[in-house]
């Protein structure tokens, strides 16, 4: 893999973060006052040093943190950190300099039309696609050096549903990881394949063979396999994609309980108007970035129009919020 | 009925056929799950043909044919990796397949007794077993069950989902060219009671058949090793009493049994569904 872009003073030895829960890593590195802020000028000039300002996400998360005290996520930290990012997919370039930080129990909308590289991003981020330029870091590793956990819910495509699992089964992949070379699941890792499963409502079917579920319960079971993995950023391609009215419900509730266990989710999708009633911040995508921010600022009349360009019809509400006609994609929720 | 059992087990040879041939068939079953479930069979047969230039040479220089055959196995494994990446999977195994099964046979002809050898290496001659010829089936069987139950759970997520095990971070490529080695080291195992040509029944016909009734991966191999070991003793029993080759005796009872358990379950597969 090719490092072509110089790494500002972050990076500190992997052997020494590794002794540190991430959190402590994380907040260690926010209140070292010898880190420079390494954000693009237009990133920069939102968050600034320290101060923030009101009803931003961050500011929430702080006063959240606050309130808390101590728990598990003192401060919201950087979770995910994309820089300067270039991915190439099938000799195409799918992604070209895409640049963005993601804090933790952020929710975070990946718009764009088809082939915006909403999938490719996901797929570099996870590792499974390697970038032509450009970093990633979650939790301030680089994911093929470590073992972070991220959660990556695939569009559901090439699992061969034929294989002879059950539910509880697949979910238990998830945890392989945890379990560790040679050994058998513990009660700890039964334990939470049965709480992902009840989390998204398919305790019940735990038995069923993969293969009878329709297919908003398979989107569902691989939804649970992703929180087994314990995994504090979770990544979701288009969870609505062909799924019945039971199964969205089934998940619209698991993502606000997610929020609550300030699980950071970064969730794909064509529906404009799911992003913005439901995410912190959007990320308007199309092959490279084209608004990154809260939803009323990302998903701007002339954001869209960059992006969609005459096939979307924009009417402004008399609140400031959008209406959006969308003939361009299909496959979105309404 | 007992006498009619017991009495070929009177002999010293068809007792260490039998052994040998439980041995393969629980082995062949294990792996072969794997192969089924994968869609591996083209590999599996074209590895137990790419095999013949390696016992072939081992033949001709007095080394232990096991040897050469596993040297073969895992050139043969490494070479279709490699052509995987300039051409299409099938027609790297097809390549390497037949070209391999050329030169063994090419290499055997050199040799004044070939058809009797060469029969022997396409349809296995289980009675011909020596007690050194069990002792190496026994350690191949035993390594590669060994290694299968150790590293279970990783392979059958690198089998249904290489995805998930990319992003839980496991070696997968490592973990494929181990199920590559452990197939290569089954083939050769197998080598001397089925042969070459019949391997790849006893690979995937008993998991086939214990796919049909169970839906789960463990159940799915115990029942494959069950119907595998089987269809070895019953194909032992036929060699002996109707007088036909044991390897061809053990695969056609291993065919009889998919057949009637594909009549009799009621279970149909559902439809790949279309995301």
């Amino acid at each position: 893999m090719k490092e072509n872009i110089p790494v500002p003073a972050m990076t500190c030895p992997a052997a020494r973060r590794r002794a540190q829960p991430f959190w402590a890593r994380c907040a260690g590195r926010r209140s070292s006052p010898l880190s420079p802020n390494p954000l693009p000028g237009w990133l920069r000039s939102r968050r600034g040093g320290g101060e923030v300002g009101e009803g931003r996400p961050e500011a929430e998360g702080l006063q959240r943190a606050t309130l808390v005290g101590t728990s598990s996520y003192p401060v919201p930290c950087e979770v995910l950190r994309v820089e300067n990012l270039t991915v190439a997919y099938n000799g195409r370039m799918a992604l070209r300099d895409v640049t963005f930080t993601v804090l933790g129990g952020e929710r975070v909308a990946v718009v764009g039309p088809n082939g915006a590289g909403k999938s490719t991003l996901f797929k570099a981020i996870v590792g499974l696609l390697p970038p032509e330029s450009g970093r990633v870091e979650v939790f301030g590793c680089k994911p093929h050096q470590e073992r972070v956990s991220i959660g990556y819910v695939p569009q559901r495509e090439d699992v061969d549903l034929t294989f002879p699992v059950t539910v509880g089964d697949a979910v238990m992949m998830g945890r392989v990881a945890h379990i560790g070379w040679l050994r058998r699941p513990s009660r700890r890792d039964r334990e939470a394949v049965r709480r992902a499963l009840e989390q998204v409502g398919l305790a019940k079917l735990a038995n069923r063979p993969l293969g009878e579920l329709s297919g908003g319960q398979v989107q569902r079971a691989f939804i649970a396999r992703a929180l087994a993995q314990e995994a504090p950023l979770l990544l979701m391609d288009e969870p609505f994609a062909g799924v019945d009215a039971a199964s969205e419900e089934a998940i619209l509730g698991l993502l606000d309980r997610l929020r609550e266990q300030r699980v950071t989710v970064l969730l794909a999708t064509h529906d404009l108007q799911m992003a913005a009633e439901w995410s912190d911040r959007v990320l308007l995508l199309n092959g490279e970035v084209i608004a990154y921010g809260p939803p009323g600022d990302a998903l701007c009349p002339a954001t869209l129009r960059r992006v969609y360009g005459g096939q979307l019809t924009v009417w402004e509400h008399e609140r400031g919020a959008i209406l959006l006609g969308d003939g361009h994609c299909s496959g979105g929720r309404r | 009925m007992t006498a009619w059992l017991l009495e070929p087990l009177t002999y010293p040879f068809m007792l260490r056929g039998l052994f040998a041939a439980v041995m393969v068939g629980a082995v062949c079953a294990v792996l072969g799950t794997y192969v089924v479930l994968r869609g591996m069979s083209f590999f599996g047969d074209a590895l137990a043909h790419a095999i013949l230039p390696g016992v072939a040479v081992a033949y001709l220089a007095r080394w232990p044919l096991s040897a050469g055959a596993l040297a073969a196995g895992l050139l043969a494994a490494a070479a279709i990796g490699y052509l995987q990446t300039r051409v299409r999977e099938d027609t790297a195994i097809g390549i390497v397949f037949s070209g391999a099964f050329a030169l063994g046979i090419a290499l055997l002809s050199t040799v004044r007794t070939y058809t009797v050898d060469l029969t022997h290496f396409l349809f296995g001659n289980v009675l011909g077993v020596s007690p050194a010829d069990l002792v190496v089936t026994a350690v191949l069987s035993g390594g590669v069950l060994l290694l299968t139950v150790a590293f279970h759970k990783e392979l059958v997520l690198v089998s249904f989902d290489p995805v998930l095990a990319t992003v839980l971070r496991l070696p997968t490529s490592l973990l494929r060219y181990l199920l590559l080695f452990l197939l290569a080291v089954t083939v050769v195992a197998s080598l001397q009671v089925v042969g070459v040509a019949l391997v790849v029944a006893m690979l995937v016909t008993p998991p086939a058949t214990a796919y049909l009734l169970v839906r789960r991966v463990g159940p799915m191999m115990g029942l494959a090793a069950l119907f595998g070991v089987l269809s070895a003793v019953a194909g032992l029993y036929g060699s002996y009493y109707l007088n036909i080759p044991s390897g061809p005796a053990m695969v056609l009872v291993c065919t009889g049994i998919f057949l009637l358990v594909l009549l009799f379950s009621r279970r149909a597969r559902p439809p790949r569904r279309v995301p």
